[in-house]
């Protein structure tokens, strides 16, 4: 019961979230240092609650979210975001392998790609001005609102047309559910798109450190024909390899502050054990609403940042 | 004969996922304890916490400019500052999957599962490349 009100009282604050970084200044203001760490620590934390609820990476939030709250340049901002979903997406690999949740078949070929570009992506990202990444980011993180708002997965994939890429490169199973036990016989569908596809993800995670998640699952369910539940561990598996690169990247460039990217690590870590609480009040569709919403406002200040800069 | 005591072959996957579990633990350890020396003024700093606000709203190139923080390879030299052994944490992170790569590129040759071994040694070449830093 307590973890439940906890939960309410954490979806409440985050749908406050948007607010305050609307109204809140960009610039550094008179609080003292320690403040900041422990206010990351906390808006991470919500983060990390509503993208479990949400089945999302919390990369894709807490970018444009922190971005636009925290006197921290973009640089650093999207350092941590990398940082983030690579922890994240490396600590839940092991339960997804064991569980037969993620094909590596998958993952292998299409992180290929992804992992090349984000590279690129982190690179290019590191040499554009602030205003050109600022009016960027606010665009991308619209047109990823809109992909979340329109995005309709499928439980099941249908029939599958055979695919000789998918057939060379092993990319066909059966996948058991461990929650119905029902198995559904599948085979992946459009490779070549779906390389093409990682690619694109990749470059834009590696450029603005959104992790990939948003755009990783419905590439593998809808465009390529794997079960949902399948996408999901296997776009989790797919960011622990792509992020890998673009992370080596923001490394050896300094962009990468401790005092950032620890409290945002921790803070999501912490938020994510009790999301699953918050899926008890919030249905995944609802939280899927209120992190549109974030992002569309989030996005939004990002733009008018960009432009008015 | 196959008697009760005949092993079966350890998958790669599973092998992949044993390193990645090991690999992720010893890495948030390192991460949050050299965090920990950081903040509570164990080791000395860099750039010290309560100087971090003056300097974090800055573009990368003009905080490394201002701070002199090493960029590169160049953290390892200097270890013994708080802030900057936090990188290690991040390095052993971001290289625990080169691990796991690595130590499936084998099996995988020997499985006779050419095209993914060759992915594999693929995906290794990149990720080395991204770790040297040779594309700054």
């Amino acid at each position: 019961m307590r973890r439940r009100a906890l939960a309410a009282a954490a979806v409440a604050a985050f749908a406050l979230v948007p607010a305050l970084a609307w109204a809140a200044p960009a610039t550094a203001s008179s609080l003292p240092w320690w403040a900041w760490p422990v206010l990351l620590f906390g808006v991470s934390f919500l983060i990390g609650i509503i993208a479990v609820a949400a089945g999302i990476g919390g990369g894709v939030l807490f970018v444009p979210i922190v971005g636009s709250l925290f006197p921290f340049h973009l640089d650093f901002v999207r350092g941590a975001g990398l940082m983030l979903a690579l922890c994240g997406a490396l600590s839940a690999s092991p339960r997804i392998i064991r569980g037969g949740l993620g094909e590596m078949r998958m993952v292998i070929p299409l992180s290929l790609a992804g992992s090349v570009a984000a590279m690129v992506g982190a690179h290019m990202g590191l040499l554009l001005p602030t205003k050109v990444l600022q009016t960027s980011l606010g665009i991308i993180v619209l047109i990823i609102a809109a992909i979340m708002w329109r995005a309709k997965e499928r439980e099941s994939t249908g029939a599958q047309p055979r695919d000789p890429w998918a057939d060379a490169l092993g990319m066909h199973g059966l996948f058991r559910d461990p929650k119905t036990g029902r198995e559904v016989e599948w085979h992946a569908r459009h490779v070549l798109s779906g390389i093409l596809t990682f690619t694109v993800i990749g470059f834009i995670g590696g450029m603005f450190g959104l992790g990939a998640g948003w755009a990783n699952v419905p590439a593998l369910n809808v465009l390529m024909g794997v079960p949902l539940k399948l996408a999901l561990g296997t776009s989790g598996l797919s960011i622990s390899v792509i992020n890998t690169s673009a992370a080596w990247v923001y490394l050896n460039q300094g962009a990468l502050l401790p005092m950032i990217q620890v409290p945002a690590i921790l803070g999501v870590i912490a938020g994510a054990r009790l999301g699953v609480h918050v899926l008890r009040i919030l249905t995944p569709v609802t939280a899927r609403w209120l992190v549109v919403g974030v992002l569309v406002l989030a996005g939004a200040r990002a733009l008018l940042q960009g432009l008015s800069s | 004969m196959n008697g009760t005591n005949e092993t079966k072959p350890v998958d790669w996957r599973e092998t992949y996922a044993r390193w990645m579990q090991a690999g992720v633990r010893i890495g948030l350890v390192a991460l949050v304890a050299s965090f920990a020396l950081y903040i509570l003024g164990v080791l000395p700093s860099h750039v010290a916490p309560a100087q971090l606000p003056g300097v974090w709203g800055l573009p990368v190139g003009q905080y490394l400019e201002r701070t002199g923080a090493p960029s590169g390879w160049a953290w390892i030299e200097r270890l013994g500052q708080g802030d900057v052994l936090n990188m290690l944490g991040v390095a052993i992170l971001s290289s625990v999957t080169i691990a796991c790569y690595l130590r499936v590129f084998l099996p995988l040759v020997r499985a006779g599962d050419r095209i993914l071994a060759t992915i594999v040694a693929l995906q290794i070449l990149v990720m080395l490349v991204a770790a040297t830093g040779w594309l700054r």
